[in-house]
Order: structure tokens, then C-alpha cells, then sequence
């Protein structure tokens, strides 16, 4: 039995696959102008962490910087990463920057500046005090864990689904 | 510094730092086909042919391309457009950002090798990744594209 369908069983060409081989700007630093700033991040070494201080100061004297941004600077609300359904049930427990970072690379600064120099610079010119933690690295001891991974307020689910930060359960 | 070569047919001088790579050179003059991916001469999208030849422009100095001549996907658009349409029939396009590399690596497997075997189009395509398409449908695309008109 041969049925005969629109779409299955026929070839449907991309759209835009003519344009990205033949190299037509298409990414954003593809779009972006070439005078635009340039941002780098600022990172944690450590896997657990209070941020205590973010001095920012001799960073800021550089030529060519144009703004930092810190825990001090952002508006402190909650917000979360995951995007994949609606309403989206993980509960917003993200900053843009937050007095915590949680895992190595997590971001302390943001820097933008007219050159790519310049905001690297101007990285090793922030410095932060940082209050150690006690990572948890093992998923099965998380639960009832002495470290709380998420102490910090304004952070909150978005309809009951089992959040319970204070034992370090995100949903259940 | 100065540096005068060959870009696409046209003969250029660019004024260009002494430790600038040709990846960024180009990008700075607006050839935005030639893409930064891995920085570091593994990934393979920043391919252009220096004399004919495929380079990682991420890692050649453009200090070094004094006097050569350098192609790069604008000047042989007909053809990556010919070879678009290959991809899209085998469903080998998906986020497209090593595709216009492609373009080149093919062009220049061509003209080294125009009628490959499926090993020694594996054996050549080999320095550039795709993480989107598993190789199969491209190398599928290659062939057929190779392979003539029908």
C-alpha cells in the first residue's frame, strides 16, 4: 500500500544551508560590529565558596574599561537557566551574580572593554576574598549534606515540586 | 607591519600586528566565512588554502602569507552553493558553522584527488569536526557531490 504524503518520503531543503557554506555572517560574532566591547569573566577557582569582597577598583583605572559588573552592581533576583518546558518547574535559584559560586569556573565579574587586552587585564586587577567551603562532589551524600549548596534568600520555586534547599533538594 | 599577498584573486596590503594570526586578520576585514572554533588548530573551521593548499588560519602568523595567494569560501561561492545542495538532499546541514571549511577542504580534495575513494574522502576530511551531523550524511553529500551530476 503506496501512499502518497506532502512532506513524508520528500526531500525538504534547508533554508539556510546555501548561505552558512557559503560562509554568508550568520553567528552573532559574525553580526557583531567590529567596534563593539568585548567581555570576559572572571571565575572562581574553587569548587564552593562565599564571595566575600569583589574589589574592583584598580580594574576600573584601566583605559578602556567600560563597565564591571559584580554581585554589588546587579540586581539581586532570581532567575533560572532551564528552559525546556512551560510553565518551567525548576526553581529559580540562579543570579546573575550571586554571593556564592559553586563549582570552578563558576562566574565572580563580568568586564567589558574596548579590546580583548584590556579585559584581560583588567581580570587579573579584580580582587576577591573568598571564604572557602566544603564542596559536595557526590550526588548520593547531597541530601541532609552539613554544606548547604543554596543558603543564600530570594531564591524559590515556582509551584510546589519537593524544593527543599536547606537539605539541598532541588525537586522530588 | 605590512604584509601584501593575494586574498581571492585581489592583491592587498593589510597593516597588521607582528604576532596576528591570519584567522583574526581576515576576521577583522569583514571575512567573516573563516570561523574561530577551538583557537588551537584542532577543530578545523578556520581552514583556508594558502597557494591552493588548506591551512588553520588560527594557527599561521598573516606576517607569513607575504606574497602568497589565500582563498577562502567567497571566491568559490558557485560551488559551495553546488555543494548546499548535496548536504541539504543528504540532511547533512544542521548548525552549519564548519560548512563554508568544508567548501574549501572539498574544493581542494577536488582538485588534488577528483575522484576519491569513500576512504580517502575520510582520510582528507579528516582534521575537520562536525558535531552536529555524525559524518555519515556528510560524507554521503561529499561523494555524490564528487561523484558528478547524477
Amino acid at each position: 500500500m503506496k501512499k502518497n504524503f506532502r512532506v513524508v518520503n520528500n526531500l525538504t531543503p534547508s533554508v539556510d544551508g546555501k548561505g552558512l557554506m557559503q560562509g554568508r555572517p550568520a553567528y552573532t560574532n559574525d553580526l557583531a560590529p567590529n567596534n563593539c566591547l568585548i567581555v570576559k569573566l572572571l571565575r572562581s577557582p574553587y569548587a564552593f565558596a562565599k564571595v566575600l569582597k569583589v574589589d574592583i577598583s584598580e580594574a576600573l583605572k584601566l583605559p578602556g574599561i567600560e563597565c564591571i559588573l559584580t554581585k554589588d552592581n546587579v540586581p539581586h533576583v532570581s532567575f533560572t537557566r532551564a528552559g525546556q518546558g512551560y510553565p518551567e518547574p525548576s526553581p529559580h535559584d540562579k543570579f546573575i551574580f550571586d554571593e556564592y559560586v559553586r563549582y570552578v569556573g563558576d562566574e565572580v565579574a563580568a568586564v567589558a572593554a574596548v579590546s580583548e587586552e584590556i579585559a584581560e587585564q583588567a581580570l587579573k586587577l579584580i580582587k576577591v576574598e573568598y571564604e572557602v567551603l566544603e564542596p559536595v562532589l557526590d550526588f548520593e551524600q547531597a541530601y541532609e549534606n552539613k554544606s548547604v549548596i543554596h543558603p543564600e534568600d530570594g531564591i524559590q520555586d515556582m509551584f510546589p515540586i519537593g524544593f527543599d534547599p536547606n537539605k539541598n533538594l532541588a525537586a522530588s | 607591519m605590512e604584509v601584501k599577498f593575494n586574498l581571492n584573486g585581489l592583491d592587498v596590503i593589510w597593516s597588521v600586528q607582528p604576532g596576528e594570526f591570519l584567522l583574526d586578520s581576515l576576521r577583522a576585514h569583514n571575512i567573516k566565512s573563516v570561523k574561530k572554533g577551538c583557537d588551537g588548530s584542532a577543530c578545523g573551521v578556520c581552514t583556508v588554502l594558502v597557494d591552493d593548499k588548506p591551512v588553520l588560519s588560527c594557527s599561521l602568523l598573516t606576517a607569513k602569507v607575504e606574497g602568497h595567494k589565500v582563498t577562502t569560501v567567497e571566491a568559490i561561492q558557485d560551488e559551495a552553493a553546488a555543494l548546499s545542495e548535496r548536504f541539504s538532499r543528504e540532511g547533512a546541514d544542521q548548525c552549519g558553522y564548519c560548512n563554508a571549511a568544508i567548501a574549501l577542504m572539498v574544493h581542494a580534495l577536488k582538485k588534488e584527488n577528483p575522484h576519491p575513494t569513500d576512504e580517502e574522502i575520510k582520510d582528507y576530511m579528516v582534521g575537520n569536526l562536525c558535531r552536529c551531523t555524525g559524518y555519515q550524511s556528510q560524507n554521503r553529500a561529499i561523494k555524490a557531490y564528487l561523484g558528478g551530476k547524477k
